[in-house]
C-alpha cells in the first residue's frame, strides 16, 4: 500500500534515510509486528513501533497497571492505575499515531495460544518478564520460521539477540529454562529506570531493521549492556547442531 | 588470565570454566559464558581447560523485563 501524501510528510525524516526512503516506509506501513509483555520494556517497544508506522501492532498482557509499574513503563499514567494494561496501551498508542491498527490480546501466552496467536505476526518481540514464556515464544518462533527480538533486563544490565526463524534459538544458549524457584520472581527484583529504555529502544531498533533488511543486524548475536559501569559486550551464536527444536535433535 | 576484563588471580593448571564458576560463587542458574570470543555451551563448562592467557567473559542470561 502506497503512502499518503499526509504521511510522506509525518515520516519525511525516515524518507531522508537511504536505508528507509518511501518503499522501506512502506514496508514498516504493511509490517505486523507482535510485542509479548507490555510493561517495561512493552512500553518503548510499542511507543517506537507506532511512532515509526508500523501498520498492525499486536499487544499480548494479562496484567492492570500497578503504581509500581510508572516508575519505568513509559506507557502510563496516574490514572492507569487498575486499569488493562494492553487497552490503556491502545489509547496512549492511538493518541500517539491513528494510523496504526493496535490489536489488544488480553491473555496469559502458553504453549496452547501462542502458534494461533503468531501467526497472524510477521515478528515477534519479546518483553516478557520469566524464562518460560519466553521459551515458548522461542520454541514457537521456531516453528513458524519468524523472527524472534529477544530483550531483557535486570537491575542496570540488560540483553538484546535476535533469534528464531531458521536459529539459533533460546535452546541454543541454554537448552532449558530454570526450575521452578531457581530465579526470583520479576516482581522480587530492583529495575534501574532508564534500563528498559534503553533496551527496548535497541529492541525496536532492530524490529525496524529486520523489516527493512538494512545494515547488520543483531541475528545470530547477543548484546550484553552494562549500564552502571557503561560497558557493552557481544557474543555470536552459534547454532546448536543437536538443538531439540532448531537443530536435528539426535539427543 | 582475565575474568569479566579483570585479572583472575587464582588461575592454575587444568583449571576449567566450571572451576571459575564454582570459585566464584556464581549462583545464577544460566549463564553466558566465552573464552576469547567464542561461545561456550553449559555441558562443555567442565571440559573447557583455560590457559593462563585465556579471556573468559561471564554473564548472566536474564529473562526481565
Amino acid at each position: 500500500m502506497a503512502l499518503t501524501l499526509k504521511e510522506q510528510q509525518r515520516y519525511k525524516r525516515h524518507l531522508m534515510l537511504p536505508q528507509v526512503d518511501e518503499a522501506g516506509q512502506e514496508k514498516i506501513k504493511n509490517s505486523r509486528v507482535l510485542i509479548v509483555g507490555a510493561g517495561g520494556l512493552g512500553s518503548p517497544v510499542a511507543m517506537e513501533l507506532c511512532c515509526a508506522g508500523v501498520g498492525t501492532i499486536g499487544l499480548v498482557d494479562f496484567d492492570v497497571v500497578d503504581i509500581s509499574n510508572l516508575q519505568r513503563q513509559l506507557l502510563y499514567t496516574e490514572k492507569d492505575v487498575g486499569k488493562s494494561k494492553v487497552q490503556m496501551a491502545k489509547e496512549r498508542l492511538a493518541a500517539m499515531n491513528s494510523d496504526v491498527n493496535i490489536i489488544c490480546i488480553e491473555d496469559k501466552l502458553d504453549e496452547s495460544n501462542a502458534t494461533e496467536i503468531f501467526e497472524n505476526y510477521d515478528i515477534i518481540v519479546d518483553a516478557t518478564d520469566n524464562f518460560d514464556v519466553r521459551y515458548v515464544i522461542s520454541d514457537t518462533c521456531v516453528k513458524l520460521n519468524k523472527p524472534h527480538i529477544y530483550g531483557a533486563i535486570y537491575e542496570f544490565y540488560g540483553q538484546v539477540a535476535i533469534l528464531g526463524g531458521d536459529g539459533p534459538c533460546l535452546r541454543c544458549l541454554n537448552p532449558e529454562p530454570p526450575k521452578q524457584g531457581e530465579i526470583v520472581e520479576a516482581k522480587d527484583v530492583g529495575v534501574f529506570g532508564a534500563i528498559p529504555g534503553i533496551i527496548g529502544s535497541m529492541q525496536a531498533c532492530e524490529t525496524l531493521k529486520t523489516i527493512l533488511g538494512c545494515g547488520k543486524s543483531l541475528k545470530n548475536r547477543m548484546i550484553f549492556v552494562d549500564m552502571l559501569n557503561m560497558t557493552f559486550d557481544e557474543v555470536e551464536i552459534p547454532k546448536r547442531p543437536r538443538c531439540p527444536v532448531c537443530g536435528k535433535g539426535e539427543n | 588470565m582475565m575474568l569479566n576484563d579483570l585479572p583472575y588471580p587464582d588461575w592454575h593448571e587444568g583449571l576449567t570454566i566450571q572451576g571459575v564458576i564454582e570459585h566464584m560463587n556464581y549462583t545464577w542458574p544460566k549463564l553466558v559464558t566465552k573464552v576469547n570470543g567464542q561461545l561456550v555451551w553449559p555441558e562443555d563448562y567442565g571440559n573447557v581447560v583455560l590457559q593462563e592467557n585465556d579471556d573468559l567473559k561471564i554473564h548472566h542470561l536474564l529473562a526481565g523485563g
